[in-house]
């Protein structure tokens, strides 16, 4: 599924040229994104919780430099660069050490004999790990389909230094991946 | 550097749907309340985000109540002169008897068996209403009188809606605590006898959340004197089993893999989901001054 930040069909935000009208247009604006941001957002993060948080301070952050933004039209991806930037400081602010469940100690996961499940495990452990640049790159390119071009506007990164973080992160991606395919009785390829 | 495009479709896919499990269908309503005032307030809010998401609820909550005359009122506190039970013919907000209403009475406990003053009553209340709080209730009220506390909850706000639950929330005294176990673990629910070296009121902050499996976490800060403690004892002992425990109970048996330096941990969680919320709201709100014991029929 798609989570492009812009929506062409939608109707124009009126007002925005009037003081008394601020207020009004940056909210429709601001709910007619929501649910996308949140969604990206969630995705980044890996918390639903955190990623509230982290659109309410996109959010905050927004209306304080609502004046700079000179086309309503723009407002989705101006608003994407403030969120992804929010939760890529709070992606490198995590040292949080994650703990094993005993459960998980005592009996590690059996790899699901169809394979899939198992890869796809691995996958999101993998992706846990990934540092927090590399995850912004995997996740912008495959969950928002954002070209690298995008990718780069919107973290404000180069072009190069994008293609860097994707690449080690899909490589970091990938090993695990096969690691989880070659493990005796499963494998999905 | 050749590795941009996945030459592997199943690979692809599988990333992609991993990607996909972590969107939620749609936004709460809570935060999109939250993002519509932002012009108003023009300000950003302090730490502890879930208080302020809860709080704005609760406001809100508190105005449509109002409006409806219904006249439950938002975490107030009426308190009886001395002498006069909260059961004791001093009308309530709310008839017990509505279906959607759970009416839950609490008597104070104290060490000698005395009747608890005015003021331990007061600070048991403060807690026990912090911690409604904290578990997303924000349309409620509490009155007390002698040694008891009643508190008015609309059960629709309680996931789940059982009266049976929130005595459960309210009645724990939670009282947080660590212990080292060495080799040795005990099961979650047993009850806990090494002697804790992190307890009392360590924890500043308590969220839920959800792991990269999707199951639930609960995301724990400590304070200066227990990150210390967590970090000595867990960078002396890798390898090793901690219980987390409340009143004594174990809700976490996890196993030390690397040292805790920052008093900030993510605890897997078995179970359904509302075990998370429930022991975030204990430990968000603290421990109870004094125990309580349920006495409503």
């Amino acid at each position: 599924m798609s989570d492009r930040g812009l929506a062409i069909d939608e109707e124009p935000i009126l007002g925005l040229d009037r003081p008394a009208g601020r207020e009004a247009a940056f909210v429709a604006l601001a709910d007619r994104h929501l649910v996308r941001a949140y969604r990206l957002a969630s995705v980044l993060l890996g918390s639903e919780l955190e990623a509230q948080d982290a659109v309410q301070d996109a959010a905050v952050a927004a209306w304080a430099r609502f004046g700079d933004l000179r086309d309503p039209a723009r407002f989705d991806a101006w608003f994407d660069r403030i969120l992804v930037n929010g939760c890529r400081d709070r992606l490198r602010g995590r040292r949080r050490v994650r703990l094993v469940e005993l459960d998980e100690a005592l009996d590690p996961p059996v790899p699901d004999s169809t394979g899939a499940a198992g890869e796809r495990d691995a996958l999101r452990r993998a992706l846990a790990q990934l540092p927090a640049d590399q995850r912004l790159a995997v996740a912008l390119r495959y969950f928002g389909d954002r070209s690298l071009e995008e990718i780069a506007e919107l973290t404000g990164e180069r072009l190069g230094t994008v293609k860097s973080r994707l690449h080690y992160g899909l490589q970091a991606l990938r090993a695990a991946y096969d690691a989880a395919a070659r493990l005796p009785g499963e494998g999905s390829r | 550097m050749t590795d941009l495009h996945l030459d592997d479709a199943a690979f692809e896919q599988h990333l992609r749907a991993v990607l996909a499990e972590l969107a939620p269908d749609g936004a709460p309503g809570s935060l999109r309340s939250v993002v519509a005032a932002v012009p108003r307030r023009g300000v950003r809010q302090g730490p502890g985000r879930g208080r302020s998401l809860l709080a704005v609820i609760g406001l809100a909550a508190a105005v449509v109540v109002a409006v409806a005359g219904i006249g439950l009122l938002t975490g107030q506190r009426l308190v009886l002169p001395p002498g006069v039970s909260s059961t004791g013919g001093v009308p309530t907000a709310v008839p017990s008897s509505s279906p959607e209403t759970a009416s839950l009475t609490f008597r104070v406990l104290t060490p000698d068996g005395s009747m608890a003053t005015k003021d331990q009553v007061i600070a048991v209340d403060d807690v026990m209403s912090a911690r409604l709080r904290a578990y997303g209730i924000g349309n409620f009220s509490s009155s007390s009188g002698d040694d008891r506390i009643t508190f008015e909850v609309l059960l629709e706000q309680a996931d789940p809606p059982s009266a049976a639950a929130l005595r459960d929330l309210l009645g724990a005294t939670g009282a947080f605590s660590i212990s080292l176990l060495g080799t040795d673990p005990v099961d979650v629910g047993a009850h806990v006898t090494a002697p804790p070296f992190v307890k009392g009121d360590a924890v500043t902050d308590a969220r839920t959340g959800t792991d990269q499996t999707g199951g639930p976490t609960l995301e724990l800060t400590f304070g200066a004197p227990a990150s210390a403690a967590v970090a000595e004892a867990t960078r002396a002992h890798v390898g090793e089993f901690l219980a987390i425990a409340l009143d004594g109970v174990a809700v976490a048996v996890p196993i030390i893999n690397a040292e805790i330096p920052d008093g900030r941990v993510s605890i897997s969680l078995a179970g359904d989901d509302t075990g998370p919320a429930r022991l975030a709201a204990i430990l968000q709100s603290g421990p109870l001054p004094l125990p309580v014991e349920a006495v409503t029929p």
